[in-house]
């Protein structure tokens, strides 16, 4: 067997760099914009894995692993270098599907490991559907993690748990009622408030919406496009969806808002319940709720602990598929190669090791051992009815009554049209920060239903010779009937003066607030890129305080009227700290648009809240 | 057994590092990529500098934490660019931390017990202290100051307290401090960071300026109600005080240390020089036990904090 020297030093290397990227830094050698290892594989066979979030750190451990190891060496001896980046799920389901620009989203990858093999039925389908061949067959499981019903403990026993079995019957009863938690004794918890992310973009959303949609099929197998008709199913799903909070792109979102609440001393009035995946609680219980240690931060158990609900109509498992992609850009020495790594992952000592992350193993051999344990809120016996992932064209299905079933919002845009937003976006271009975020606006409304309200408000200094700070260009209004002259309105902006950010903040949010509209998520989007500017630095600290003081106590107590706030810091002077503190207050969530070339992309999550 | 059994890895680990480092300072000799200077230099925060050129050693000065910014994102301890770096214990801990938490080579380690220690304490005008007093219900700390920041006192001037810059040699132990008081907890970690406490937080940050003590002194308790510094710098202005009184003295010390760069080394007669110049400054002895502080990581995000809130 011969073994090229310099090959092999190459792939040492790029092990050594993957290993400094997955203990969560950077490395002096180099990462790109996204954060993910900048590796020459030097004469190695490259295979490029795209995987979700939450398996980054493991993936990029196990493949530094690989590739420093002699397994790492195709039949021809020519050694193998697996270079991982991440990749949301959904987002790289729609990149294999609509074309995957290499430059913007980093190599096209070999393997695909999303959270959940439906994303591949899902992307299969679509690719059927416009007559191509599929191309994710080849699916492995890395491993588990059942999507269960997050309730704080409490809550949970107020229900009956863990005597009674619970599910989707239960949740559907809380959301019908007028009385919520009044009808199970504790009118301080307010009414019952769900929390599920966008099935478009977020494994959970999508896992809860098949089993939430089973549950009112009353099956376990075979749903079919039949069943999506009948009006009781329509209702179950309509009745549900009028409970959710707000939808969005990932569950990392409510569990940080969640724990937030519960530092604050009072965890039931965000959400009662949210649908998340299993390793989602151990996380939460060990005080480290969206599954990252930043800068500073310790772990610390929450006051009020949350417990797996597993559904009793059954649930699905996100199994993390290692799935080597029968694409045209994917040679068979490419595919030889990616399936000695994927054996390798499955090897009894490297599946010890997803226990750390709170996975169950996908190779059923390795014990399943704390931390899947009572005592972090989970149950290593269930779950014990699994539901059948249903045909992918059953699926695309689900995904579009929910288009129609799901919450409508009433949203206010708030774009800041300052001076500064008309600066260039980047050196390259002639195109300034507003045109970018024009055009994504504007994409971005074709993501609204029409019986979705949204209103269109602009802010600068100086708007008038009275000195007005903001402009409502649209009241909120159908979406259905105002969308072209949405898109009109927006096209026509041009950069002012100022930045009075906090003024049309608390305004904006206070008007929205008087206008409260239950039966809807409410909210305001608010897009800036700069610090607060309006003539007067002596009282922004109190403007600030007056408006998260306002926020908070708008977000918070039973009889509340949520109006979460979603900002977007757009362009690299835009004020995030604080933008942050900002969507906090309101339970929202800030958007990091720091490179103006990203701003479609973060438009497109921001309304995947609604 | 266990136990002399690590002993011995121990004294094999330390063969190892001796006879690595004697290779790489050949190389570092052979190359010439090491700087060559005649005597040792050290590098100090920019507010210790007169106190380090008192001994015999070259001194270059530089904020703390921009020579915290450069060794978070040096790849050698070169970028140090003399042979030690003396400073508050906060900062190196901050950067070994800091790099351990990036997934970076470490550079230094903290070896050596410090030159000197100096605690912080918050400083007054001696009459709002009483009006204060009254208002906190007791002691006026730093949450009570931020509490009432902007509040119209009796004189009718405004209740403005002071403190170093983040980034100044003692700034970072005086905020750390008074995170930990905001918290309500000496084990604070950036998950502590709600939205009152960063509230209040920013309030006390807003005050950051260079040399609050001097400052609150000639500009009078119109322009500052309150100040925290260093108990060494108190001590340098305290016939100067007048009606300005330190209350409060506690919580994190302030500990001078030395990192070395890789290859140099202080001998002991210079330690013995400067630890006595800081002595003869204001600073105490090195003071025994825990100096009070959390670990760099908490630290780096209180500094983040601090340097957002300006």
């Amino acid at each position: 067997m011969s073994r090229r020297r310099p090959a092999r030093i190459a792939a040492a290397l790029a092990a050594i760099l993957l290993a400094s990227a997955c203990s969560g830094g950077e490395s002096d050698l180099g990462f790109d914009e996204n954060g993910n290892p900048v590796v020459d594989p030097g004469d190695c066979v490259r295979v490029d894995a795209a995987v979700s979030s939450e398996k980054i750190e493991l993936l990029s451990a196990l493949a530094a692993d690989f590739s420093a190891s002699d397994l790492a060496e195709t039949d021809d001896g020519e050694c193998i270098a697996v270079i991982v980046q991440s990749k949301a799920s959904g987002g790289a389901a729609q990149l294999l599907d609509s074309g995957w620009d290499e430059e913007a989203e980093g190599p096209r990858p070999v393997i695909w490991s999303p959270a959940s093999a439906a994303w591949g039925s899902v992307l299969n389908q679509r690719y059927e559907t416009s007559g191509r061949e599929p191309i994710a067959n080849d699916s492995t499981p890395f491993m588990l993690t059942p999507l269960v019903i997050a309730m704080p403990q409490p809550m949970a026993e107020a229900l009956g748990w863990p005597d009674e079995a619970l599910g989707w019957g239960d949740i559907l009863t809380l959301a019908r009622s007028s009385q919520g938690w009044a009808d199970y004794g504790h009118p301080e918890w307010g009414p019952f408030r769900l929390g599920k992310t966008n099935p478009n973009f977020s494994t959970s959303g999508l896992s809860a919406l098949i089993a939430q949609t089973y549950a009112a099929a009353g099956k376990t197998a075979g749903l079919s496009a039949e069943d999506l008709r009948k009006p009781e199913v329509i209702q179950y799903g309509t009745d549900v969806e009028s409970a959710v909070v707000h939808y969005g792109d990932t569950t990392l979102t409510f569990l940080n808002n969640w724990y937030r609440a519960d530092q604050r001393g009072n965890p039931y009035a965000y959400v009662s319940a949210a649908a998340v995946e299993e390793k989602s609680i151990i996380d939460y219980n060990t005080g480290n709720p969206d599954g990252v240690l930043s800068q500073g931060e310790q772990p610390r158990p929450p006051r009020v602990p949350l417990v797996a609900i597993y559904p009793e109509e059954g649930t699905l498992y996100s199994d993390n598929p290692l799935i080597v992609l029968d694409a045209d850009w994917v040679d068979d020495t490419e595919k030889a190669a990616a399936a000695k790594f994927v054996e390798f992952v499955q090897s009894a000592e490297n599946q010890e090791k997803v226990l750390e992350f709170g996975f169950r193993p996908g190779n059923p051999d390795v014990a399943l051992t704390a931390p899947v344990s009572a005592a972090n809120g989970v149950d290593p016996a269930q779950p014990q009815t699994l539901l059948e992932v249903p045909d992918p064209a059953v699926t695309v299905a689900v995904l579009d009554a929910w288009a129609d079933q799901r919450k409508s919002a009433r949203v206010t845009l708030v774009i800041d049209v300052s001076g500064s937003m008309g600066e260039p976006a980047v050196d390259d271009t002639s195109e300034t920060k507003l045109d970018l975020a024009k055009r994504a606006a504007i994409e971005a409304l074709d993501e609204f239903k029409d019986d979705d309200e949204v209103g269109l408000r602009i802010f600068t200094t100086d708007l008038d010779a009275a000195g007005a700070t903001f402009l409502d260009l649209i009241e909120p209004s159908r979406v259905g009937d105002v969308r072209e002259n949405l898109a009109n309105r927006i096209r026509d902006l041009v950069p002012l003066n100022g930045t009075p950010l906090y003024d049309v903040a608390r305004d904006t949010y206070e008007q929205l607030a008087a206008d409260y509209d239950p039966a809807r998520i409410n909210a305001l989007v608010l897009l800036t890129d700069g610090r607060n500017d309006d003539g007067r630095t002596d009282d922004d600290g109190r403007q600030l305080d007056e408006l998260l003081n306002a926020l908070t106590a708008g977000s918070e107590g039973a009889t509340s009227r949520p109006v979460r706030v979603f900002p977007i810091a757009y362009g690299g002077d835009a004020d995030l700290a604080t933008l942050r503190r900002i969507a906090e207050a309101s339970n929202g969530a800030v958007y990091d648009a720091s490179d103006p070339r990203s701003i479609t992309k973060v438009f497109t999550a921001v309304v995947s809240n609604f | 057994m266990k136990r002399a059994g690590a002993l011995l890895g121990v004294v094999v680990m330390v063969t190892v590092a001796f006879l690595v480092r004697n290779v790489l300072d050949t190389d570092d000799t052979a190359d010439g990529s090491s700087p060559s200077r005649s005597g040792p230099s050290v590098l100090c925060p920019t507010e210790l500098a007169d106190v380090c050129e008192a001994s015999d050693v070259e001194v270059s000065t530089e904020s703390a934490g921009s020579t915290a910014d450069r060794l978070l994102a040096a790849s050698d301890t070169d970028a140090l660019d003399a042979d030690a770096w003396i400073v508050p214990a906060a900062w190196a801990r901050l950067v070994i931390d800091e790099r351990a938490r990036l997934g970076r080579a470490p550079l230094f380690e903290i070896a050596d017990e410090p030159l000197a220690s100096s605690g912080v304490v918050l400083t007054i005008w001696a009459d709002r202290n009483d009006e204060l007093a009254t208002t906190c219900g007791g002691d006026v700390g730093w949450r009570c100051l931020a509490e009432q920041e902007g509040a119209t006192l009796a004189t009718g001037d405004r209740v403005r307290p002071a403190g170093p810059l983040a980034d100044s040699a003692g700034g970072l132990t005086l905020a750390a401090g008074q995170m930990a008081e905001l918290v309500g907890r000496a084990d604070f970690a950036a998950n502590d960071f709600d939205g009152t406490v960063r509230s209040l937080a920013d309030r006390l940050a807003r005050g950051q300026m260079s040399d609050p003590l001097r400052t609150m002194r000639s500009r009078g308790p119109g322009q500052i109600t309150a100040a925290g510094v260093l108990l060494a710098d108190a001590r340098n202005l305290s016939s100067t005080f007048g009606a300005i009184v330190p209350i409060a003295e506690g919580g994190p010390r302030a500990d001078l240390v030395v990192l070395v760069r890789r290859g140099a080394d202080l001998d002991g007669g210079l330690r013995a020089d400067l630890a006595a110049a800081f002595v003869a400054a204001g600073w105490d002895p090195p003071a025994d036990g825990s100096d009070g502080l959390p670990d760099g990581s908490v630290l780096a995000a209180v500094r983040t904090l601090w340097n957002q809130s300006r």
